[in-house]
């Protein structure tokens, strides 16, 4: 009886090793393309806390640098940024932050408000498989799942990535336990410059009022905001497209003032911020490069500084080595870029 | 030994088979048809319907168009748009490598559907010729044929502002 309970032990063991190993295994890196997978986990690597948080999508991870921000005005920030980071999924990172840290000011990024509905698993998984496991994590994904999708494949993702085995190469096997660093506090870099021409407008819509899921969400953050006693900002990035409509930038205005919280639509002060779409954005007006981020980045951190309380941490030493660490972190990879820039007349590695 | 190997072997088998139905991490898309199907915009003797490869159609359309592009964060290619003066619009969508036609929509007047509607006639006109059809939530009017939507949009309940056409085929629905 005893020998067959270790032998059954055993198999069990083995078995459970050889999924486990499996699901390392088959899981996506997000290291050869599509980096932005990655940049949900990363934040779980941070030492040090942070003053200011940013939520939403690809419009506060491709526009604004927490580098910058520290080399300039000292202050501490991290983006919990993902590709098409829906309003729900930024709530809920939200929340699973404040598990870790209370930052004084939360930014989310108000495009997410178009969406009512859940979009695509590709995006769902981009900012769900990251986050470690939490209540947080398990509201996201029952608020986050489309069709065919099923709560037990993120719970066992080799349910869902099994058929990548005709797809593994080599960074499937050295990245299996371990991550490349893709981002600075959540910043995706880019130098290239691809200047922003034949922008479409945006085509009629028979309304454009944001759903009634979209603004649950938001209250919902306004209150996680407030009972944390957090400045909640909401910002429209300066992105020439996905086409922001005037009707939303009122909607978003009125909320504003009701809630008794900030809207800034950075979409009215380029200008101001010394953002030329001729040479500071890297794919023809979507997102900026380094350069344009840099141009926002510093001038939204007058802003933020002028408004809010927030310290200057240069020379604190509990930052001070971490941070320099950091910048020795994104010059190397900015210099890589230039390089390759000069040599390919394109970036290819990142 | 024999029912140890058993055991491991069913293991990996339910895991594999739980697991079919599941694509990869790429975006997915449903089947795509070169064959033209559902409702089909035409314009000086082109055919444009949705999800058929985008190529020949762009070459047929001329070169008298504004051309925009926008990476995808979530899959390698390009969503690409042709911006045809103030008339029209088509939009194209990537899937191994091949674009396809994702979308068509009408600006002005000065093109209509196949079926002869166009910007700035009336939904009474609208439900002639296409039958009947209540507004959808957002106030639009859809008529779906072949996994692709025709709609109607106007602001006003009485003109249509915008007509377009797109495919389903990338779409998906709220569980």
């Amino acid at each position: 009886m005893k020998k067959k309970v270790i032998r059954y032990s055993l198999v069990a063991v083995f078995v459970g090793v050889t999924l486990f190993l499996l699901q390392r295994l088959l899981m996506p890196k997000y290291v050869d393309d599509v980096v932005e997978g990655s940049l949900i986990s990363e934040y779980y690597n941070e030492t040090t806390d942070h003053d200011v948080l940013f939520v939403g999508d690809c419009e506060v991870y491709e526009n604004f640098s927490p580098i910058k921000l520290w080399q300039d005005y000292g202050v501490t920030s991290y983006i919990r940024g993902s590709a098409q980071q829906l309003i729900w999924q930024s709530y809920y990172l939200l929340e699973d932050a404040l598990r870790y840290e209370k930052p004084k000011v939360v930014v989310f990024n108000v495009l997410s408000m178009k969406y009512d509905e859940p979009q695509k698993e590709a995006y769902n998984r981009m900012s769900l498989d990251g986050m470690r496991w939490s209540k947080s994590k398990i509201d996201a994904i029952n608020a986050s799942m489309c069709e065919g999708e099923s709560f037990i494949s993120y719970v066992f993702p080799l349910l869902r990535y099994h058929s990548r085995w005709s797809e593994l190469n080599a960074n499937d096997v050295k990245y299996m336990f371990s991550s490349k660093q893709i981002s600075h506090n959540g910043y995706y870099m880019r130098v290239d410059t691809k200047a922003a021409e034949n922008v479409p407008t945006g085509k009629a819509l028979s309304n454009y009022q944001f759903g009634d899921n979209s603004y649950k969400y938001l209250d919902k953050m306004v209150k996680l905001c407030k009972d944390n006693d957090i400045q909640l900002v909401l910002i429209k990035a300066p992105s020439l497209y996905p086409y922001w409509y005037q009707q939303w930038d009122e909607q978003m205005k009125s909320y504003a003032e009701r809630n008794d919280v900030q809207y800034i639509n950075f979409l009215d002060c380029t200008k101001e911020a010394g953002i030329d779409f001729n040479k500071d954005t890297y794919d023809g007006g979507l997102h900026m490069n380094l350069d344009g981020a840099e141009k926002l980045t510093n001038y939204f951190g007058k802003w933020l500084t002028d408004k809010y309380d927030l310290k200057d941490h240069r020379n604190e030493e509990e930052y001070k080595s971490v941070y320099e660490e950091k910048i020795k972190f994104y010059e190397d990879m900015k210099l890589d870029q230039y390089n390759e820039l000069k040599e390919y007349g394109k970036v290819v590695s990142y | 030994m024999k029912k140890i190997v058993g055991i491991v072997l069913a293991c990996t088998m339910i895991f594999s088979l739980v697991a079919c139905g599941s694509g990869n991490s790429k975006e997915e898309s449903k089947e795509v048809s070169s064959a033209a199907k559902g409702y089909v915009f035409s314009t000086n003797n082109v055919e444009v319907a949705m999800d058929v490869k985008a190529d020949d159609v762009i070459k047929a359309l001329g070169t008298n168009y504004k051309y925009f592009e926008a990476a995808s964060c979530a899959f390698k290619g390009l969503d690409k748009t042709y911006e045809y003066g103030k008339a029209f619009v088509v939009g194209t969508y990537p899937k191994d490598d091949v674009d396809y036609i994702s979308y068509v929509y009408l600006k002005d007047n000065t093109v209509s559907t196949k079926e002869g509607i166009k910007v700035g006639d009336t939904i009474d006109a609208m439900k002639k010729a296409y039958g009947d059809a209540k507004a959808d939530e957002t106030g639009g009017y859809e008529y779906t044929k072949d996994n692709m939507s025709l709609k109607f949009i106007s602001t006003d309940g009485t003109t249509i502002d915008e007509i377009d056409y797109s495919s389903n085929a990338t779409k998906t629905t709220t569980k």
